[in-house]
């Protein structure tokens, strides 16, 4: 397929997705190689005063269009609990560059104070949109995936987390049955809490319902309820460190998720300010 | 297509002993049929030590636990202590259990029932309790039934070094092929953060086995002193590539003071741009080798430009 033609069929495409704040079609009228790029990776940051979040971003643009080298250039979002954007940082990369950007210096920068929220990236190539041409005929859609580091200030216990959906998806469904069930197993021995980092990638706010299962059998041991407002994040803790009846082994479940692929992160907390966090 | 039964769905782990660590695995089946768990097991050089045809039935929406320890007892051996073993699980649908020779089966099929879920991976410290995983599935690599050729290319920033902090690459040169055999090469590079390599090298895994790459040893080899490579935040970009095999790669991160850890798998090409597969990912693997089997000397990497 001709880039013009293919161009025009990736307008075509995004014009039929149902965007109700309408910005696609503002940027559109702007600049129609807006369409190469996906919206932007999102995935939540924690500062508080156990955690810092490092957003660790390369120019992949060097790796996945060798023969095009050059920098990038891009823009860090940091929203709230809430979904509001609080803070907007520009990131440039060299030519096979990469950086580890701490969201607490980006706060204390910013004059800003959020525990909790997403993070989000767009990068571009710099430079002319010739270039930028160029690298869409390589690449196709361009999805700007980060990976998130996870840093426990005192014990430097930490948890890298590779990225989620990007940002404006469509709201999950809410789930028959027991729901969506999370492939992890949850040894209770030694284990204080669990925590679910709840991100909410769609427009819409979710209230989900989530529950700890006995793995065998599947009785529920503990259940808690989280609003997650629209573009935001917020957390849902299980304190299990003086439960006695707990069974050796649980699993997660919850009712919906916020997005499609808008799984928690599951943060398990033990003595000492240890903490392991993964996908769930 | 024909496909014996061993290599329609597997799935491949390594314990992490040496690091002072004990393994748990939780199989699940998702595929909307019923399977029979089989494993063959592994030294950490690939050699094959023992092959059970069947350890567990996992019902479609089941789910399977194992401590790997007792696990590998149940099978006739001993955990050997501060050495690897490698677990390959084979999940054969119960319709195709009795058969002998290969079995007929919809390629479409066999990638739906592969990738309709994860499989959970976790280490623990058995003083604490604590626990890391991750979830994933294993791909069919290094297997010309299903793929003429396999690839590999890893471009994520995921290393940080400290004091008590350090990286290690656990890399499993998994076939999805049980009598695959011989080397491969891959190779490995250290960047700054102005992009610079910093270090290059080759690492050579045996068929089916499995390598733990440490950071600090990486770099200490080459003579060079972690604490002058790394930005203000231990920071550093990891790159492997190799354009004739396939690896299964997981990150750990690291704190041998406090004894934790996390574990996290890559993400593929396709993840960034919808064209990056068939020629146009040779095309960038072959690049990233030729950049990665450069020599570079040894050095401390440029200032980082990371703001405007």
């Amino acid at each position: 397929m001709g880039f013009a033609k293919e161009m025009a069929s990736k307008i075509l495409e995004t014009k039929r997705k149902i965007v109700p704040s309408g910005v696609k079609r503002v940027v559109y009228a702007v600049s129609p190689l807006e369409f190469f790029y996906e919206e932007p990776i999102a995935q939540v940051y924690i500062v508080d005063d156990d955690f810092d979040t490092f957003l660790c971003v390369n120019n992949f643009f060097s790796v996945l269009t060798p023969e095009i080298p050059g920098a990038a250039r891009g823009e860090v979002e940091l929203r709230g609990r809430d979904g509001r954007v609080l803070h907007r940082h520009e990131v440039r990369l060299d030519d096979q560059g990469s950086v580890a950007i701490s969201v607490r210096e980006l706060q204390s920068e910013a004059g800003i104070k959020s525990p909790v929220g997403l993070a989000t990236l767009q990068l571009r190539p710099e430079v002319t949109a010739a270039r930028e041409r160029e690298v869409f005929k390589r690449m196709g859609t361009i999805a700007s995936h980060f990976f998130t580091y996870y840093l426990h200030g005192r014990s430097e216990a930490m948890a890298i987390i590779h990225p989620q959906s990007s940002i404006r998806q469509a709201p999950g469904p809410k789930r028959g049955g027991e729901g969506w069930r999370s492939g992890q197993a949850i040894a209770t021995a030694g284990l204080h809490q669990v925590r679910l980092y709840q991100a909410n990638h769609a427009g819409r706010a979710a209230r989900v319902e989530y529950a700890l299962h006995d793995f065998e059998g599947g009785r529920i041991v503990a259940s808690t309820t989280l609003d997650v407002r629209p573009l935001g994040a917020d957390v849902a803790v299980f304190d299990l460190a003086h439960r006695t009846d707990l069974p050796r082994l649980l699993y997660l479940t919850a009712d919906r998720l916020p997005a499609p692929n808008g799984k928690p992160l599951l943060m398990r907390t033990y003595e000492g300010g240890r903490f392991s966090m993964s996908h769930s | 297509m024909k496909v014996p039964k061993e290599r329609i769905w597997g799935f491949v782990v390594s314990t992490a002993r040496h690091l002072g660590f004990r393994t748990r695995i939780t199989l699940h089946n998702k595929s909307g049929v019923d399977v029979v768990a089989g494993l063959l097991v592994r030294d950490q050089d690939g050699e094959r030590l023992v092959r059970v045809p069947g350890v567990a039935e996992l019902a479609s929406g089941s789910a399977k636990f194992f401590e790997v320890d007792e696990l590998l007892r149940s099978v006739g051996l001993e955990p050997p202590e501060g050495e690897e073993s490698v677990l390959n699980f084979h999940l054969i649908p119960k319709a195709h259990l009795d058969a002998d020779g290969p079995v007929e089966i919809e390629k479409a099929e066999v990638f739906r029932i592969l990738t309709a879920q994860d499989h959970y991976l976790e280490h623990y410290d058995p003083k604490t309790g604590f626990a890391s995983g991750v979830l994933y599935q294993t791909p069919h690599v290094n297997d010309p039934l299903f793929f003429p050729k396999s690839s590999f290319l890893m471009q994520a920033p995921k290393v940080f070094l400290s004091e008590h902090r350090n990286t290690v690459a656990q890399v499993l040169f998994y076939s999805s092929d049980p009598d695959f055999s011989g080397t491969g090469d891959l190779h490995f590079g250290l960047r700054g953060g102005g992009g610079n390599l910093v270090v290059t090298w080759t690492e050579t895994l045996p068929a089916h086995g499995v390598r733990f790459v440490d950071m600090k040893e990486v770099l200490a080899r080459h003579g060079l002193d972690w604490k002058k490579v790394v930005d203000r935040h231990g920071f550093l970009f990891l790159e492997a590539a190799s354009a004739d095999h396939g690896f299964i790669p997981i990150m750990f991160n690291l704190n041998r003071t406090m004894h934790t850890f996390d574990m996290e798998h890559s993400l593929p090409p396709l993840y960034y741009g919808s064209k990056l597969t068939g020629p146009r990912k040779g095309e960038i693997i072959a690049a990233a080798v030729k950049a990665l089997k450069a020599p570079v000397a040894a050095q401390v990497p440029a200032p980082r430009r990371s703001r405007p």
